[in-house]
C-alpha cells in the first residue's frame, strides 16, 4: 500500500517536471541501470509464432535490465477491444502494443504516454525510425509510439506464368494492364483486384485523390481523382476481364489465389513471402515496386508501434521497454524471423534486406508508401469504403453514384460521433 | 409471531401447535431460500440489472469508453435511430432472420419430435445423433460452417457429386449470405426444441389418443386436434425463445461475416458491437440500440403469448 501511494507521489511529481518541460520524470533514475519496477506489457497473441518471439524478446530484456520485471500479456483476438475496456476501466497494462487503430481511440482521449521528453533522457532518437513510420503516431506535436515494424504492398508477378506466355517483367501501369489481358484465359486471371480499401487505396493515393480532407473533418474520396482511380482500379475486372475477386477464382484471399495460380499477379506485402513458402513452395514468383500512378508513384503502409499507457506510475521502465522492443537487437530478429519489415533506417543495409530483391522492393517502398489510417472513425470509413468497392466490382452501381453514396455514409460517421 | 407464540403455550391445542409449527417452518424455509438465491442475486443485481440500469443511463449521454468528459444529450440517441441507415438495416436483416428462422425451427423440431415420439426402430440412436449439433458451441458451429460454405467447400463439393458444379461464395453473396446462416441457426437450435416437445408429448393422455382411436381419427387429424392444440404452452415457450435468441443472433454474423457482405448480414446485436468498440464517441447510440431491441423483444414475446398460450379446454 505505501509502495503504491509512493508511486502515485512520484508519478505526480514527474508529470509536473514533466509539465515543466524539465525531462525528468518518474522514480528520478538517471542511469539505466537504476531503472526498477514491475511492467505489465500487452501484445496482440493472435499468431502463436510471433507471441512466442515477443516472449523471448521480453526474456531478453530482463536479463539486459534485471530491476526491471515485465509480465507479458498476450491479447489472442480483438485486441483493441480488449484495451479500450481495460482503459475505460483504468486497468490497462503499463506498455502496450499500439496498432493505428488503438492510435486513433487512445491518442485524442489522451490515453496514451507522450514518449517525447522520455525519448530525450534516455537517448531514443525519432530519426532512427523510418519518417513514414512515425505519422501515425504523431498528434499535436507529441509522439505516441514508437513503430516496431510494417509491411506494405507491392506487385507479386507469376515468373513461369509470365515466361510461358513470353512476357518480361513489367514496369509499367501500361504493361500491367496488357500483360493482364494476355495472361487471362478461362478460369485464370491476369491480375486479382479485392473489394478491399487497404489495397485500393494505393491507386487512390497513386491519382492524387485523398481518402480525408487535409483537416480530417470530412471525407473527400469521391473527387474527381478518386472517380478515375476507381475506374482504372475496376476496368480490369469490368472492361479487360483481366481480373476477378478472389472468391470468384476459388480462392479466400489474392494471395490464395496467386498461390493456386489461378492470378498471375496480386498486389500484397510482405505476409505473402511465408505464406508461398509453407502453402505453396513450389511456384517461382518475383516482384516489382508499384509503378509510378498518373500524379506519383505510391504503396500503403501497415505498422504497429510499442506505447505506453498514459497512467503508467514506471515511465521509465515502460520507456526502456519500448526502446528495447523498437531497437535494433529486437529488430534485427523480426527481420530474420520473415514477419515484419525492420521500422528502423540502420537496418536497410542488413543482409536479409539487400539479398532478397523482394524484400529490398518492400523496404525500399516505404519511401514513398502512406500510412494506411484514417482516425477516430476509421472503422466506419473504411467500411464505406469498402461499400463502394463491392458494389462497383459486384456490378450493383456505377463509380461515381458508389463514391458519392460511401462519402455520405463516411461523414454521417464522422459528424454523427 | 406464531414462533414466539409455540414456547410460552406449551399445552396449546393440536391445531395451535400445528400452526406455529408450520409459522417457523415457513421463517426457516424463507430463510433457506434466500441463501440459496443469494448467490444468483448478487450475479444478477451487479451484473445483469445493475448493468442494464447502466446501459440505460448511458443510452442519453454522447458517450466514449476513453473520453473524460461525456455530455448529457436528453433523447438524442433515440431519436436519431429513426434515420440511422445502419440501424434500419440490421432491424430489416434481424427481423427477416428471426421470422423465417423461428417459423422453420418450431416446425422442423415439432415434426422431429413426433416422428421421434412414434416407435420407430432405432429410436434412441436417432434421439442422440440429432441432437448432437445442439451440444457444440456456435462459434464452433460457425467455424466449421466457414469450411462448409467456403467456395471449393463441403457444399460445394457435394453439388458437385451430383452435377451442379459451382465455386459459389456463398457467405460473399449478398443474396446467399443470410440464408446460409439461417440454414445453420435452424439446423443447431431445433434439436434442443426438439428435446422440449418430446417431453411434452409423453405428458399429453394416451387416453386421448385411444378415445380419438375408438371415434376413427386419421393420424393427421390427431396431430392437428390433439397434439399440437395440447402442445400450445410449449409452442409458446419454444416461439418466445425462438424470438429471444435470433433477435440477439451475434455470434454466427460476427465469426463467419462481421455483418458483409454490404451489409446483407448486419444485425443489431453486431452493430451495437460495432458502436461499442469500432467508432468513437457512439456508446451511447450503442445502448440506445440494446435498449430499443431489448423492447421490442419483449413486445414480441407479449403478443405471442397472447396468440399462442391461451388456456388448454379439453
Amino acid at each position: 500500500m505505501r509502495s503504491m501511494r509512493l508511486g502515485l507521489a512520484l508519478a505526480a511529481v514527474g508529470s509536473v517536471l514533466a509539465a515543466c518541460g524539465g525531462g525528468g520524470t518518474s522514480g528520478g533514475a538517471t542511469s539505466e541501470s537504476d531503472v526498477s519496477g514491475t511492467i505489465r506489457a500487452a501484445n496482440w497473441g493472435g499468431n502463436p509464432t510471433e507471441n512466442a518471439l515477443v516472449k523471448k524478446y521480453e526474456a531478453d530484456f530482463m536479463t539486459k535490465y534485471p530491476k526491471i520485471k515485465v509480465t507479458q500479456e498476450e491479447i489472442p483476438t480483438n485486441f483493441e477491444d480488449k484495451i479500450k475496456t481495460e482503459m475505460s476501466a483504468n486497468n490497462e497494462p503499463d506498455a502496450m502494443y499500439v496498432s493505428t487503430s488503438l492510435m486513433n481511440f487512445a491518442g485524442p482521449a489522451g490515453r496514451l504516454l507522450d514518449l517525447t521528453p522520455l525519448m530525450s533522457k534516455w537517448g531514443v532518437g525519432a530519426d532512427e525510425y523510418i519518417p513514414s513510420l512515425l505519422t501515425p503516431w504523431q498528434l499535436n506535436g507529441k509522439l505516441y509510439a514508437l513503430p516496431k515494424d510494417f509491411g506494405d504492398l507491392v506487385l507479386f508477378y507469376n515468373k513461369s506464368m509470365f515466361s510461358s506466355a513470353g512476357l518480361a517483367t513489367p514496369t509499367s501501369w501500361d504493361d500491367i494492364k496488357s500483360d493482364a489481358k494476355k495472361l487471362s484465359t478461362g478460369t485464370v486471371k491476369g491480375l486479382s483486384l479485392p473489394a478491399d480499401a487497404a489495397r485500393f487505396d494505393a491507386f487512390l493515393f497513386g491519382y492524387g485523390g485523398q481518402v480525408l480532407s487535409s483537416d480530417k473533418s470530412k471525407a473527400v474520396f469521391n473527387d474527381q481523382k478518386a472517380q478515375d482511380a476507381l475506374t482504372f482500379y475496376s476496368s480490369f475486372q469490368l472492361q479487360d476481364k483481366s481480373s476477378d475477386l478472389p472468391d470468384k477464382l476459388g480462392a479466400t484471399w489474392p494471395g490464395d489465389a496467386f498461390g493456386k495460380q489461378k492470378a498471375a499477379m496480386v498486389i500484397e506485402g510482405g505476409w505473402l513471402i511465408p505464406y508461398m513458402h509453407d502453402t505453396y513452395p513450389s511456384v517461382s514468383y518475383g516482384s516489382i515496386q508499384l509503378p509510378k500512378f498518373p500524379v506519383k508513384q505510391s504503396s500503403l503502409l501497415f505498422t504497429n508501434g510499442w506505447g505506453c499507457s498514459a497512467k503508467t506510475k514506471n515511465q521509465d521502465a515502460c520507456m526502456l521497454f519500448v526502446k528495447y522492443m523498437t531497437g535494433k537487437v529486437v529488430q534485427q530478429q523480426v527481420l530474420q524471423s520473415g514477419f515484419a519489415l525492420p521500422s528502423r533506417k540502420d537496418l536497410g543495409s542488413d543482409p536479409a534486406i539487400t539479398s532478397n530483391p523482394d524484400v529490398k522492393n518492400l523496404f525500399d517502398s516505404a519511401t514513398f508508401a502512406t500510412a494506411w489510417t484514417f482516425g477516430p472513425h476509421e472503422s466506419k470509413i473504411n467500411d464505406a469504403q469498402n461499400a463502394a468497392l463491392q458494389s462497383v466490382l459486384l456490378g450493383k452501381s456505377d463509380v461515381k453514384t458508389a463514391l458519392d453514396k460511401a462519402v455520405a455514409d463516411a461523414n454521417a460517421a464522422i459528424s454523427g460521433g | 409471531m406464531a414462533v414466539s407464540v409455540a414456547p410460552q403455550a406449551p399445552a396449546a391445542t393440536a391445531k395451535g401447535s400445528r400452526r406455529s409449527k408450520r409459522g417457523g417452518m415457513a421463517i426457516a424455509e424463507r430463510r433457506a431460500g434466500l441463501l440459496f438465491v443469494t448467490p444468483y442475486l448478487i450475479y444478477f443485481l451487479i451484473l445483469q440489472l445493475g448493468a442494464l440500469i447502466f446501459a440505460f443511463w448511458v443510452s442519453f449521454h454522447h458517450y466514449d469508453l476513453l473520453a473524460l468528459d461525456n455530455p448529457f444529450v436528453g433523447l438524442r440517441n433515440y431519436v436519431r435511430l429513426p434515420a440511422n441507415q445502419d440501424f434500419l438495416i440490421a432491424m430489416r436483416n434481424t427481423t427477416e432472420y428471426a421470422v423465417v428462422v423461428v417459423i422453420l425451427q418450431t416446425v422442423f423440431a415439432l415434426l422431429l419430435a413426433v416422428l421421434l415420439d412414434s416407435k420407430i426402430k432405432g429410436r434412441n440412436f436417432f434421439r442422440s445423433t440429432w441432437y448432437t449439433p445442439s451440444i457444440a458451441s456456435s462459434v464452433v458451429i460457425s467455424m466449421i460452417f466457414l469450411y462448409v460454405y467456403h467456395p471449393t467447400g463441403l457444399l460445394n463439393s457435394i453439388l458437385g457429386l451430383v452435377g451442379i458444379h459451382t465455386t459459389e461464395a456463398y457467405l460473399e453473396s449478398t443474396t446467399w449470405a443470410l440464408p446460409a446462416i439461417m440454414f445453420l441457426n435452424i439446423w443447431t437450435t431445433a434439436p434442443t426444441f426438439m428435446l422440449m416437445f418430446l417431453a411434452a408429448l409423453q405428458d399429453i393422455p394416451k387416453e386421448i389418443y385411444e378415445a380419438s382411436a375408438v371415434d376413427g381419427a386419421s393420424a393427421v387429424r390427431k396431430l392437428f386436434s390433439i397434439t399440437i392444440p395440447l402442445l400450445r404452452p410449449i409452442i409458446f415457450l419454444v416461439v418466445s425463445l425462438g424470438i429471444i435468441g435470433t433477435f440477439q443472433v451475434f455470434d454466427q454474423m460476427f465469426i463467419m461475416t462481421s455483418g458483409g457482405p454490404l451489409k446483407a448480414t448486419l444485425s443489431v446485436a453486431l452493430l451495437i458491437y460495432d458502436n461499442l468498440f469500432k467508432d468513437t464517441g457512439t456508446v451511447g447510440v450503442a445502448c440506445a440500440e440494446a435498449i430499443v431491441l431489448g423492447l421490442v423483444i419483449f413486445a414480441l414475446t407479449l403478443i405471442s403469448r397472447r396468440v399462442i398460450d391461451t388456456r388448454i379446454e379439453y
